[in-house]
């Protein structure tokens, strides 16, 4: 492989800017924005768009053993249906968890989990006919948090990952941390609780799906990451990428939160496909707190050797992670709950260990800071935890120790 | 470099927290507040966009195309999708900063899968460093071919052309020149259609142990922290009264957008520290003991109101970053770390109750002020961590004991109840190779 072609650091560096760069300047989709020009998903409509509304699950855990649709195609102005059957190709963020559907063909593993899609000439018709679908289920044990997940083997929420219901486990040892707690003169350790959060945008997901000649298609859609929904569509659509043109709108808030290739963005796309006309698509803000992708909540067992000049010896990070009902980022959330302890102060010895366990709740993934700021916080207060026993430390508690740059 | 075989660039962290330190009279004040006022401090560092992209491939993580013409208009086309962070703006500036245009000399087209070169998205703080690096090297050589056509017209050699205001001159005299139109003219005359492209990949990380994707950055941002707290002893409410926050994002392309930045981390981690849960209960037996959302609604799911923001000092801390576009580094995402510790860390200095756990909620701070007349330690938070299989742990030698960056354990995939376990994310290209049925776009 040629090497990518690369602009010399040290002549990036040197480059002094003369007009703009560094100035405050307008930015360049500010007015539109504040005079309300601009254009969401939820703006945008073609001739003939219709509306669809996807059928969410009531149960946290179970089969699917039947759906009736009698009682909703009675509902005048409604189009058409999707179930899972008609998108078995299952997708998902990482290549290592390709564990979502488009709908659920066989299983529901949350409270929201789409089962059903309908499509009417009207957003209040497919309301009504979503409401009058029937899904009967055969329940499954519900599994409500990291501790029941562990106690929970069976029944599995997936049937991959490491085991159990624990989606991911990793354990990595960089340099000898038990010798470092050994030679430390003083070794704290806390036990700490982060709560998950939402990322709450203003802008709910929206996306429209425009059928065009030759089989292709184009979705409009709130996403922070058209290439990766494109890849998605591609793979459960069973389309040639180059026929799908995927674009972004401009965002009303992401934070993380649009992100993923979602379910409705799919739907919508295959249910345009299957009607041939415009379809949109935009979620209650019900809907977008249990789409989530949000803050995974962490309990953290931190364990740090100190020396008695500041400086850090050694530490063991463990966290456990309540992933949800799907992978999303997790596996990469779970990482990160660990990889960026070392870059603010010098640590010579660290052993981290992470799990991700999968609970019957909408999945977790990405929100500003993805994984970084749960550990934050036992880490820090650590360090006050020893600023106050050491009266003598320096008042800026540890910034003896910092981390030569590296040329 | 780290223990974790993470390679850092530019660190201002010393910086980021001296300013803190000085805005919040920290060496004055801290420890001799009265009862009931705390300050804390705490920082933070984030990456620059991930170094690896989520599924193995050897392309860049980010392009730019530009267009131009006899107009003078640049088209520049990205994947990179403006989600409210300011990408549009940051891309322009950039372009128009080399070419020496004003931004309404731009159109931007961008997040198009049909029309806008790959860029693999708005996350992972990415896009600054990455997508405007592809858009300095498209513009950077959109302005070699148009200033060698120009050095023609004008007798002057190509290198001693400046690009500004609109024209391109002669260092040495700047009359001596022509506007920036014209310049196009003699580049579209001279070399036929005009179309630049830029692309970036980021530096290979040195690690190569199993999991070694998830860390390395071109470059870290780093923030420092400081929140001056009101809490009332007796009922445990607290009010943050002051923010003081400092980041240092190398450059800045806009300064105004990194404050808003700055600002909007500094209200999301607020919110997180102190009220917002997405947190479930079971319906009652009657109604399908179902696990739902607690609050899944503006009205109920607490986040600060302009009511509950205290006010915030920013500082940007400057200190060029070498892999940067102009030495720029992140501000998306970093600046939110190092709030929800700050916040921890005041209320423990205000009334000695150390919480471990967020959000803070005012009962939490009264136990523990119990907890520490009853057992002398006064905590509130979780008693234990669980029993749990992390598996075999795998041993990686730290640059400081002569490693290579490789594991010397074996790390050995896993086989438990029939299953195969999940491996890393991508790593290595045989690791990747394990699930190829996923790595190319049909």
């Amino acid at each position: 492989m040629a090497e990518p072609v690369r602009t010399p650091p040290d002549e990036r560096r040197a480059r002094e800017p003369r007009n703009l760069v560094g100035t405050p300047f307008r930015r360049v989709d500010g007015r539109a924005k504040v005079t309300g020009r601009t254009l969401f998903a939820d703006d945008l409509s073609f001739p003939r768009t219709c509306h669809m509304r996807l059928v969410r699950s009531t149960v946290p855990h179970a089969r699917i053993v039947a759906i009736d649709l009698a009682a909703a195609e009675r509902v005048e102005g409604v189009l058409g249906f999707l179930t899972g059957a008609e998108m078995p190709e299952p997708f998902g963020i990482l290549p290592v968890s390709q564990d979502e559907h488009a709908l659920c063909p066989d299983k529901v593993r949350f409270v929201g989990d789409p089962v059903v899609a309908v499509a009417a000439t009207t957003e209040d018709a497919a309301w009504e006919a979503a409401h009058r679908v029937r899904v009967e289920y055969e329940e499954l044990t519900t599994i409500a948090s990291v501790d029941e997940a562990l106690a929970t083997p069976e029944p599995r929420i997936h049937d991959y990952g490491e085991f159990g219901n624990v989606h991911k486990a990793i354990s990595m040892r960089f340099g000898d941390v038990e010798a470092g707690f050994a030679a430390s003169d003083l070794v704290l350790e806390d036990t700490v609780f982060y709560e998950g959060s939402t990322h709450l945008p203003m802008e709910q997901h929206s996306a429209l799906a425009v059928p065009e000649d030759d089989d292709r298609i184009t979705l409009y859609s709130s996403t922070q990451t058209p290439h990766y929904v494109h890849r998605a569509l591609a793979k459960v659509l069973g389309i040639p990428a180059a026929r799908i043109r995927v674009i972004a709108c401009s965002n009303g808030g992401g934070f993380g939160g649009k992100s993923d290739p979602f379910n409705h963005e799919i739907a919508v796309a295959k249910m345009a496909l299957k009607l041939g006309r415009p379809v949109k698509v935009t979620l209650s803000r019900e809907e977008v707190f249990y789409c989530h992708r949000g803050r995974h909540p962490v309990l953290m067992h931190v364990k740090t050797g100190f020396a008695k000049d500041g400086t850090l010896v050694a530490q063991r990070l463990k966290t456990a992670l309540d992933g949800g009902a799907y992978g999303s980022y997790g596996v990469a959330s779970t990482y990160y709950t660990g990889a960026l302890q070392t870059v603010t102060y010098d640590l010579p010895a660290y052993h981290f260990q992470g799990a991700r366990a999968f609970t019957n709740k909408p999945p977790c993934g990405p929100k500003r800071g993805h994984g970084t700021p749960q550990p934050r916080s036992p880490s820090r207060s650590t360090s006050t935890r020893r600023r106050t026993r050491w009266a003598s430390t320096p008042p800026t508690c540890g910034c003896a120790t910092w981390l030569p740059p590296t040329a | 470099m780290t223990a974790n075989w993470l390679r850092i660039g530019s660190m201002g962290l010393r910086e980021c927290i001296e300013a803190v330190v000085a805005g919040s009279g920290w060496r004055e004040r801290y420890g001799r507040l009265p009862v009931g006022r705390g300050l804390g401090l705490a920082c933070g560092s984030y990456l620059c966009g991930a170094g690896l992209p989520i599924y193995w491939n050897h392309m860049p993580q980010s392009g730019v195309q530009l267009r131009i013409d006899r107009s003078g208009c640049v088209a520049v086309f990205c994947g990179a999708a403006e989600i409210g962070q300011g990408s549009d703006s940051v891309l322009a500036a950039i372009v128009a900063e080399v070419l020496g245009v004003e931004l309404a000399d731009l159109r931007l087209c961008v997040a198009d899968t049909d029309l806008t070169p790959v860029d693999l998205g708005s996350y992972s703080s990415r896009v600054t460093l990455m997508a405007g690096n592809a858009a300095q090297q498209a513009a950077d050589r959109a302005r070699e071919v148009i200033a060698a056509a120009v050095g023609e017209q004008l007798e002057v050699p190509a290198g001693r052309l400046v690009f500004a205001e609109r024209r391109v001159f002669d260092a040495a005299d700047p009359d001596r020149g022509m506007d920036w139109v014209d310049a196009c003219i003699a580049a579209e005359a001279r070399h036929g259609t005009l179309g630049f492209v830029g692309s970036y990949t980021p530096p290979r990380s040195p690690g190569k142990y199993r999991g070694a994707g998830v860390g390395p950055s071109p470059a870290y941002s780093y923030s420092a922290c400081v929140i001056e707290t009101e809490v009332d002893p007796e009922t445990g409410i607290y009010r943050p009264l002051h923010v003081w926050l400092a980041h240092d994002v190398g450059r800045s392309i806009n300064p105004v957008l990194v404050l808003g930045q700055i600002e909007g981390g500094v209200y999301m981690g607020l919110g997180e520290a102190m009220m917002e849960e997405q947190a479930f209960r079971r319906l009652p037996p009657k109604r399908s003991r179902a696990l739902v959302h607690k609050m899944p609604s503006f009205l109920e799911y607490k986040s600060p109101s302009a009511h509950d923001m205290p006010p915030v000092t920013s500082y940007i801390i400057e200190n060029p970053d070498p892999e940067g576009p102009y030495g720029a580094k992140e501000v998306g995402q970093g600046p939110l770390l190092p709030v929800v510790p700050a916040l921890a860390n005041s209320i423990f200095d205000a009334v000695g109750a150390r919480v471990d756990q967020v959000p803070i909620h005012p009962h939490m701070i009264l136990a523990a002020l119990r907890n520490g007349q009853r057992t002398g330690t006064a905590r509130f938070g979780p008693a234990a961590f669980p029993d749990v299989d992390f598996g075999e742990t795998m041993v990686v030698p730290t640059p400081a004991e002569g490693g290579d960056g490789k594991a010397i354990t074996e790390y050995k995939q896993k086989l438990r109840g029939g299953m195969r376990g999940a491996t890393g994310t991508m790593t290595t290209r045989e690791e990747a190779l394990e699930s190829k049925k996923d790595l190319t776009t049909r």
